[in-house]
């Protein structure tokens, strides 16, 4: 029986281990661990004007916060979004953040020494 | 009236609605998208009868929004975290104008927002503009900074760190 458990445990952790991080699900990363090149991410406008016209997503003055909770935790998965998601979805926006018409990273200087990028400009824009 | 213009990465993230001190907490956004369309001209006058031609302008943003403190911590926890990192100098040389932030999360309730309000003409800026606001709600998980013509990443921004 403690020899069984153990395989039980040793097993949870490999797969544990051999699962991947719960970000990929929204990003698809190629064989080399990169984001793919040209990849678009899910579009979020899209996705806004999909769940303005649900009205199943709308609280009723009658319904109590957990309430809501768990209706919503029951239909989640099943509504669609657009990308092929559902409300339920791990998503991945790609955002070009800028400031004062400098990209990130682009306006400081890079320490060559301490081997260090600043993106300070993410204070502001992000 | 001009042609409506489509959404284009741009520019300036702020945030877009914060705690007023009502004890309530607002939603709390960055707008990651806007676009400006003219959408018309009347002859405008004031109260002293002085005429000047307005602009209507309409400006639509779509921001990205936390639902509470907890999850704006979370937010400015992990921007923080990749506001300076390590990177090879042949990595960061290639990095300087070819880097993108992905924003990972899901969606939850309310899921959406919208807000519009509007700024009056005035003699020296006579443009009578109204402001539309799509935010979607999300529970931002990470974020990461990578080159969008190699794939490379550069940084995953992590919950856990502790600004210096």
């Amino acid at each position: 029986m403690r020899l069984s458990a153990l395989l039980k445990t040793l097993l949870l952790g490999i797969t544990l281990i051999a699962a991947p991080a719960l970000a990929e699900e929204a990003v698809p990363l190629d064989a080399n661990g990169r984001v793919p090149v040209g990849f678009k991410g899910d579009d979020a406008e899209k996705i806004y004007d999909t769940l303005a016209k649900l009205p199943e997503l709308k609280k009723d003055q009658f319904e109590s916060q957990a309430d809501y909770a768990a209706r919503i935790e029951k239909i989640k998965d099943t509504i669609a979004l657009p990308g092929g998601k559902t409300l339920g979805s791990r998503m991945a926006f790609v955002i070009a953040p800028a400031f004062e018409g400098k990209r990130i990273t682009d306006g400081d200087k890079y320490d060559a020494e301490k081997k260090i990028q600043p993106a300070s400009c993410l204070e502001n824009c992000l | 009236m001009m042609p409506r213009k489509k959404f284009s990465p741009r520019a300036a993230w702020k945030i877009v609605s914060e705690d007023g001190g009502s004890g309530q907490y607002k939603l709390k956004g960055s707008v990651w998208r806007d676009r400006v369309t003219d959408t018309g001209s009347y002859l405008g006058a004031n109260a002293f009868g002085r005429k000047i031609k307005v602009t209507k302008r309409l400006t639509q943003k779509l921001a990205v929004g936390v639902i509470d403190v907890k999850a704006a911590e979370r937010w400015r926890r992990l921007r923080s975290s990749i506001d300076g990192f390590e990177l090879e100098p042949a990595l960061a040389r290639e990095a300087m104008g070819h880097s993108n932030v992905l924003v990972i999360g899901k969606p939850v309730a309310p899921f959406i927002d919208a807000a519009t309000h509007g700024t009056a003409p005035t003699l020296d800026i006579p443009i009578d503009m109204t402001t539309e606001t799509k935010m979607l709600v999300l529970e931002v998980e990470e974020m990461w900074v990578y080159n969008f013509d190699t794939g490379e990443i550069y940084k995953k921004a992590d919950e856990n760190y502790v600004s210096r």
